[in-house]
């Protein structure tokens, strides 16, 4: 068993079902053992806003990468599923008041002014959630950078969870049972600790054990590959081809101190580095090329489910990449010539040019190598006069051609950007390929 | 795939707290017995509550009025916050000078008195 599963007492569902069945339980203990009732529709707005507090409380268990709630799903998968809670918390906090007031006929709980503070906590609770949700959906149209986006996020978590632990606890009737309190308590304590175990003490911890950068490879005009050697005495961690890790670089030189994540493009048979193949897209990522061996790193991973070693019952590969997005294939590639692996494998890499194909020479290579079977099918959008390759965008027409008619058996895994996803998922729609034969993987968490 | 196994998990998340809510706030209703503000308006008429308090003013009659007695900070008299368990207890265990109706409510007339004092 992998040190990170954290026991087979409970599987995958049964943890799927532990989660609402913890955001309900409040409920139902007041159900219980409540003193009060006010009829049907204040007991749903009570109930609302007893289901919305708990999913708030664990939002930051969800986010804090606990190794026994990733491991199943994937971090990707888990954090997606932080961000569809959150909306539905904001949803069940917007019609608590209002049912409320519909349960009470009191109107003043939504439009007077002259309400006792604990009230007003609790709307301003309402509003710092609305706008956490809202920046956190609409982040790429706000044009809100990602690290000041993450500080607001940081900032924000932490003041909501207090806010409505203070207003619920201050106005919550049901709440004044010595065993609900208590409770409560319990929930809110464990919320705190768990914020700052995932945001201040692990990060410590991690700069306690900085991994030294041994070299920075430019691989084309705005992509270099820096390579990552543990601690001393310490060795790499065991990951999985197609993973991903978080690193914090510690350059000096005023550059930016900033924890983002990359895949993990070098081969889990390489026993004494990591590393990361890094496109310039981003403020952050345009100072990539100043970092120099030597510098510092703090490194959280590894995370991610984006791998074809989870699946050793399928042999026969379909690898649709566009730029940047060969990265984590390109590790699978090099663990499967590592461990002389038989699995055959069709890529379809799509790039501007051959230029800007990432370690195009080295697919070459692994090509040539027998190992796997790999077939390398370069897309050009923009080829120079002399390409007599396939040109144009990968599609459905380009799948058949070099994937055959009958896809039934082949496994897809599709990395790139937005746009290519969302042309790739389509052709394979239309080609009629099973969701289950498709893994794909986004590197943005708020995609 | 792992996206739509996540949709349909998050889907079934969604159904099974609304239902729950839904479901436990009926329980709670039928089982204690739906308190209706019109019943607790009669009751304040019939116990003579309205004949210290007005319920359309915050003037004083005999004691304070009570128009939006839940949308203040405190209780009148007894500055405690104004919390439902506190009007209970005003009503069993009067701050001061008004008639004790510890003998004279049951639990679910406190409550029926209550969701009224609520409406106001």
């Amino acid at each position: 068993m992998h040190p990170s599963q954290g026991g087979m007492m409970f599987t995958p569902l049964s943890r799927i079902v532990l989660y609402p069945l913890i955001v309900i339980l409040p409920a139902v203990l007041v159900t219980a053992f409540g003193a009060e009732t006010h009829g049907f529709v204040s007991e749903l707005g009570r109930n609302a806003a007893l289901a919305a507090v708990m999913i708030i409380v664990l939002q930051g268990i969800l986010a804090a990468r606990l190794k026994w709630i990733t491991h199943p799903f994937g971090l990707d998968i888990v954090l997606r599923f932080h961000k569809y809670m959150a909306m539905a918390a904001a949803v069940l906090l917007l019609l608590h008041p209002v049912l409320l007031a519909a349960g009470s006929g009191n109107l003043g709980l939504l439009i007077s002014l002259d309400l006792p503070w604990y009230i007003w906590l609790g709307k301003i609770t309402l509003l710092l959630v609305l706008v956490n949700v809202g920046v956190s959906w609409y982040q790429r149209n706000l044009h809100l950078k990602f690290e000041k986006w993450r500080c607001l996020h940081d900032i924000l978590g932490p003041v909501i969870i207090v806010c409505a632990f203070v207003h619920s606890i201050t106005v919550g009737h049901d709440l004044r049972h010595p065993f609900m309190q208590g409770l409560w308590i319990v929930f809110f304590v464990t919320a705190v600790l768990v914020f700052v175990w995932h945001r201040i003490i692990r990060p410590r911890q991690l700069r306690q054990n900085l991994w030294e950068v041994n070299d920075v490879q430019q691989e084309t005009d705005d992509v270099w590959t820096v390579k990552l050697e543990p601690p001393e005495e310490k060795k790499v961690f065991q990951y999985l081809p197609g993973q991903f890790q978080f690193i914090t670089f510690f350059r000096g030189r005023d550059l930016p101190v900033e924890e983002h994540h990359w895949t993990i493009s070098s081969s889990p048979a390489e026993k004494n580095f990591v590393t990361s193949t890094i496109k310039a897209l981003g403020d952050f990522t345009a100072t990539i090329k100043e970092t120099r061996p030597g510098d510092k790193a703090a490194v959280h991973a590894p995370f991610g489910r984006f791998s074809y070693t989870l699946h050793p019952e399928e042999k026969d590969l379909v690898f649709l990449a566009g730029g940047i997005g060969i990265t984590p294939l390109m590790s699978m590639l090099r663990h499967m010539r590592d461990v002389q692996a038989d699995h055959s494998v069709v890529l379809l890499y799509g790039n501007p040019d051959t230029d800007q194909a990432v370690f195009h020479q080295e697919i070459k290579e692994i090509e040539a190598g027998g190992h796997p079977d790999l077939k390398v099918v370069d897309v050009l959008s923009d080829p120079n006069e002399n390409w007599d390759g396939e040109s144009g965008y990968i599609d459905r027409e380009k799948i058949i051609r070099h994937c055959g008619e009958d896809l039934s058996g082949k496994t897809f895994y599709v990395c790139g950007p937005p746009p290519l996803i969302a042309a790739v998922m389509s052709a394979l729609n239309e080609l009629a390929v099973s969701p289950r034969q498709i893994r794909v993987e986004i590197f943005s968490f708020l995609d | 795939m792992r996206k739509i196994q996540l949709k349909y998990a998050t889907s079934a998340t969604l159904c099974f707290i609304a239902a729950a809510i839904i479901v436990l706030a009926g329980i709670r209703a039928w089982v204690t017995g739906e308190p209706h503000a019109t019943a607790g308006a009669d009751l304040f008429q019939k116990k003579g509550c309205t004949q210290c308090h007005f319920t359309d003013s915050r003037e004083t009659k005999v004691g304070p009025g009570l128009k939006g007695l839940f949308n203040r900070e405190k209780l009148p008299e007894s500055g405690r916050p104004v919390t439902g368990e506190n009007v209970r207890r005003q009503l069993i265990d009067p701050y001061e000078n008004m008639p004790v109706f510890k003998d004279k409510l049951t639990k679910a007339q406190q409550n029926a008195i209550i969701d009224y004092l609520e409406t106001l």
